[in-house]
């Protein structure tokens, strides 16, 4: 498929197929179907949440010069999450935000998205998506990635509702 | 953390901490709620969440689910008083029950929040036990 800014996808049935734990070394084993005691068993593991690579060249003088990766301090901003039938997608680093979209589980007719955000002490502010029609009556999800980006203040919050689906989940930009 | 929010319960597993942080006040009728989750190490840090009426005798049961990077997926429910156990169903296909701690807030409000480790494992449904 390939991926315009926004649009309505039929067929997607999966509700928050887009959730995906990262791979970080640790792992839950959780009983299989339905508990009867209260408890979440956690296997705890050596946590390597972040991987580092590390390179060494050997200098013609025989001094070694160390190029590389490493996991930064920087609190990565990328963020996924679904309150309702709505989602927020925000991708970033740092105060930076580079993409901002939403989606929206269902067919509820023509919408649009709203993305909201608020920088501490100020109010709301608002971005108005282009509406959205379905081209038939079959389930699907709503999609606008024209989300605002750029530079936000620490602890801004940002947050996405439609104008017919329920749900308004939100992230903060911190550093 | 988010100037007008109030600290509701602070956990932990190994080197994964979070803590559930909701308003002191309701904006334009609608309670925002966030948990903000960090690993000790490496400093990955994230707070996301949701809005909107707090949890009422007809909508009992609110959650949120996402991930970030460098982070487990995390689920945050928020419940009515009355509601004493939610139920999650993972990916998996597992159901998780999860108690409910008494209220956390002057509203009456329940607050529960923690991590899903394993790849791909995410929450798809949240509903009263």
């Amino acid at each position: 498929m390939v991926r315009s800014r926004w649009g309505f996808v039929v067929g997607a049935a999966a509700l928050l197929a887009g959730i995906q734990a990262p791979a970080n070394g640790l792992g839950i084993a959780p009983a299989q179907g339905p508990v009867s005691a209260d408890r979440v068993v956690v296997v705890s593991q050596a946590a390597t949440p972040t991987g580092g690579v590390r390179i060494t060249y050997l200098r013609p003088d025989g001094t070694t010069a160390t190029a590389g990766w490493e996991p930064t301090s920087i609190a990565p901003l990328s963020a996924f999450g679904c309150n309702g039938n709505v989602c927020i997608d925000v991708q970033g680093t740092g105060n930076t935000v580079v993409d901002w979209g939403t989606k929206a589980i269902g067919n509820v007719g023509c919408q649009r998205a709203y993305f909201q955000f608020k920088v501490p002490y100020a109010s709301w502010q608002s971005h108005e998506g282009p509406s959205i029609c379905p081209k038939d009556s079959r389930q699907g999800v709503y999609y606008d990635y024209t989300g605002p980006t750029g530079w936000f203040a620490n602890n801004t919050q940002l947050c996405n509702v439609w104008s017919k689906s329920s749900g308004r989940p939100c992230e903060t930009v911190q550093s | 953390m988010l100037p007008g929010f109030s600290a509701i319960s602070n956990s932990e597993i190994g080197d994964l901490s979070w803590t559930v942080w909701t308003a002191d006040e309701l904006d334009d009728g609608q309670l925002f709620t966030y948990v903000e989750r960090w690993f000790r190490e490496n400093k990955a840090h994230a707070t996301s969440g949701f809005a909107g009426p707090p949890p009422s005798v007809v909508d009992r049961v609110q959650w949120w689910a996402g991930g970030s990077t460098s982070l487990p997926a995390f689920w945050l429910v928020r419940t009515h008083s009355e509601v004493e156990a939610v139920v999650l169903r993972l990916s998996d296909g597992v159901l998780l029950r999860v108690t409910m701690p008494a209220p956390g807030d002057g509203r009456g409000v329940r607050y529960q929040a923690g991590p899903v480790f394993g790849d791909g494992i995410s929450v798809l449904e949240v509903r009263e036990a």
